[in-house]
């Protein structure tokens, strides 16, 4: 059956990001907060997540790229975006933040500005593979089926 | 607008309250939107009544508008608009409501802070349901302690909502509760329904003293903070502090007792004990309690422990006699050296040798129902027939606690007629600690002059209650866990001289008691012995207050024959006791009066005791 397999490849799809440390826990504990009366719970938050960090990740590039870099407010945006990532378990962008925090306390330009790369991409990836994954829901619904959860990883 | 208020929608269908702690009205302000709707959603699936908040000041704001609006408060510690620990102390000044700080940051530097701005827990996110689940714990502790401080327990609203309240909490399932606030409000429960008897007779009874509330005593703590805990001195602490009408011995009494609180705790924290960790405010309340009767004190389950210390020395002094006071005048140093709460106890205690009986355990009045007992518990009583005993329950338990805490064993573990808590557990018991109360002195210090009480433990309570042999009184034994009973070694034999005449029974306790091994962990036990109170010098925790009037004994099944002695339910409390062994003293004094008796069978449990005690009680 189509929803079957739908759910299947979802399955693959999301233990595939956990393994890979796309995903941690916590975005198992958001799958459980779901339910009939919140559908798109989870949807809803990461699609908050995705706007925050984009927000963010502009006010980094623009505070790095000032003449007096404003490390302070920087760690500042960082350690938001580290909260945001760990709440809907977004782990690797996390770690990223971790790490451009350590070089914002050495007050590292160049560093940072690695730092900030790094975390761009992390999130780059981790929103692509989000949708992806949101695609695959919104299949296995159309087609009738409920959204399977991973319990190894809760 | 930043701020929205959602509710489950059990709440919107029916209308009706549902019991607490569902509907609990939560505040939470976090400037990061995903967290917030995350927080929202599992604070809802707790079924609690949740309002969101971006911003610190539009927070801020709600609350003003609102007063009483919301039951707590939960808000991340780093925001851009105001810092979160400064929101946090705007919110404890204004409207005072328990507050809860997260941060991914788990720092010590961090959660530190929060201690110190008064925030009365710190979570670290992402935050887990299990977290927010017994989050209600922090309302109820709020209010229990609030409650205390109400001398007036008519006062508008609030004997409603504790009324409801302690409805409510008593269809709580209390055992799922992770938490050592679990403890604490099992044990307020229980005392919910003494309270209110209890606060009635508090005004009549209440002396002129300073009332620590949970307000002045985070003003104590914020100036200890200020200064450093190691460099607070009162005269400093008073001038920050800077409160009319406070004078620099108030402030150095409550120091000390606070130093010991807080030893408590680290010591509790070591031991992985902590039944009681009292808050700041429970610290408060406990001295707030100062200004009660003692009585009242004792009855009331409420108190915690700690509270119970804050009993000042001069109204024990009032009540108690005075003549018990002399009795142990070494005491007082070492009380004040106690880390345990029973040190505080003690404190408070001093005067409260009446008697000159030196008995750990607090003398259980006569007066105190079944069920104040039952909250005392672990405190060994030491009733002397003086009914000044009995107008401090509390005190003496403190008392005997302390000796128990005293006397070496960590685990003793003397209920100062807390419910439930162990009195402190006695980390620290080896060190002779000085039992404030004259009682209880004769535990540690008592036993100086006459006692042996070389033991810290309860027995010394006991056995310096013996020493003075004073007739009619009663005592409780209270076991600490892990703390042989019999801790006076040395003191039996002389407190079997002196009065253990009239008291055989306890003297076959002391069989019994010195009999077992030391086990005691858990086995918490009070035994309230009519007749002289030994001396436990061997077993730390063991704490026995005799009354004086040989023939009653607490427990029922308990006679003076000593045969009886042996029977289980006599002393269930003695089961608690394990082992320590006793020493010949204690032989000597079984040999004197009673046969072998095996008074405390291992398998007495904490709850075999109680049953025990609690039909002791309205014996005594």
């Amino acid at each position: 059956m189509e929803v079957e397999q739908l759910q299947r490849s979802f399955l693959e799809y999301i233990a595939a990001l956990f393994r890979e440390g796309f995903l941690d826990g916590q975005f198992s504990q958001l799958q459980l907060l779901q339910d009939e009366s919140n559908p798109d719970f989870v949807v809803e938050v990461v699609s908050l997540f995705f706007e925050d960090s984009e927000r963010l990740l502009n006010d980094l590039t623009k505070a790095l790229d000032q003449q007096n870099v404003d490390f302070k407010r920087i760690d500042a945006h960082v350690h938001q975006l580290k909260g945001s990532s760990s709440s809907i378990g977004a782990h690797r962008v996390k770690n990223a933040c971790i790490t451009f925090r350590n070089f914002c306390d050495e007050r590292n330009v160049e560093a940072c500005l690695r730092c900030l790369q790094e975390v761009k991409q992390e999130y780059l990836l981790a929103k692509t593979k989000l949708e992806a994954l949101f695609r695959l829901e919104q299949q296995i619904v159309a087609a009738g089926g409920a959204i399977p959860i991973l319990d190894e990883f809760s | 607008m930043s701020c929205t208020r959602s509710t489950g929608s059990w709440k919107s269908s029916d209308g009706v309250p549902h019991q607490f702690p569902a509907g609990l009205r939560v505040l939470v302000v976090d400037d990061d939107s995903s967290s917030l709707l995350i927080l929202e959603r599992m604070l809802l699936d707790c079924l609690y009544e949740v309002t969101k908040c971006e911003l610190a000041e539009a927070a801020l704001q709600l609350l003003r508008e609102k007063k009483d609006g919301f039951d707590i408060v939960m808000s991340d510690v780093h925001m851009p608009d105001m810092d979160g620990f400064k929101l946090l102390e705007q919110i404890r000044l204004e409207m005072d409501l328990p507050v809860i700080m997260m941060s991914t940051d788990d720092t010590k530097e961090l959660v530190m802070k929060g201690v110190r701005h008064g925030a009365c827990d710190y979570l670290v996110k992402p935050v887990r349901m299990d977290a927010l689940k017994n989050m209600w714990q922090h309302v109820i502790r709020r209010k229990k302690c609030g409650w205390k401080e109400k001398n007036y327990p008519q006062q508008s609203g609030s004997v409603e909502d504790g009324d409801q309240l302690r409805k409510s909490l008593e269809d709580i399932d209390y055992s799922s509760s992770p938490n050592e606030g679990h403890l604490q409000n099992t044990k307020r429960r229980k005392d919910d329904k003494d309270d209110i008897e209890e606060r009635n007779d508090i005004p009549a009874l209440k002396k002129p003293r300073v009332v620590w509330s949970i307000e002045l005593h985070q003003q104590f703590e914020t100036a200890v903070n200020q200064l450093g805990v190691d460099n607070a001195v009162p005269k400093k602490i008073l001038e920050i502090m800077n409160v009319p009408g406070l004078t620099r011995e108030n402030v150095a009494s409550h120091l000390q007792k606070y130093r010991v609180y807080l030893k408590r705790i680290n010591s509790r924290n070591g031991q992985g004990n902590s039944f009681m960790k009292p808050p700041g405010a429970a610290f408060a309340a406990t001295c707030s309690i100062k200004s009660l009767d003692l009585q009242a004190l004792a009855a009331s389950d409420q108190l915690p422990h700690h509270c119970v210390n804050s009993i000042p020395t001069p109204s024990l002094g009032t009540i108690a006699t005075t003549p018990a006071m002399s009795v142990i005048p070494t005491d007082q140093t070492k009380i004040l050296s106690l880390k345990n709460l029973n040190m505080r106890f003690t404190e408070g205690q001093q005067p409260n040798c009446n008697v000159k009986q030196v008995s750990m355990l607090h003398g259980v009045p006569t007066n105190m129902n079944s069920k104040q007992l039952a909250t005392l518990h672990q405190a060994a009583h030491v009733t002397y027939g003086n009914m000044n005993l009995h107008s401090h329950p509390h005190v003496n338990q403190n008392n005997l606690l302390h000796t128990q805490m005293v006397q070496q064993q960590p685990s003793a573990q003397i209920s100062n007629g807390m419910k439930g808590a162990h009195l402190t557990n006695l980390p620290s018991v080896s060190q002779p600690q000085t039992i404030p109360n004259a009682a209880v002195l004769g535990g540690k210090d008592f036993s100086r002059p006459a006692y042996s009480v070389s033991q810290p433990s309860t027995f010394a309570a006991l056995s310096s209650c013996q020493r003075t042999g004073l007739p009619g009184n009663s005592f409780s034994l209270v076991r600490s866990s892990g703390v042989s009973t019999l801790t006076s070694k040395g003191l039996l034999p002389e407190v079997v001289n002196s009065e253990v005449k009239g008291h055989q029974c306890f003297l076959s306790n002391f069989d019994t008691i010195s009999d077992q091994n030391h086990h005691h962990r858990n086995q918490d036990w009070v035994m309230h012995q009519v007749g002289s109170t030994l001396e436990a010098r061997q077993h730390p925790n063991f704490q026995l207050g005799m009354d004086t009037s040989p023939t009653r004994f607490f427990h029922p099944g308990f006679s003076l024959d000593p045969k009886n002695v042996q029977s289980k339910t006599g002393f269930s409390v003695a089961d608690g006791m394990d082992n320590q062994q006793n020493d010949g003293d204690l032989l000597s004094v079984k040999a004197e009066k009673f046969g072998e008796v095996d008074l405390f069978p291992e398998s007495i449990d904490r709850e075999d005791f109680m049953t025990i005690y609690n039909k002791q009680a309205s014996f005594l």
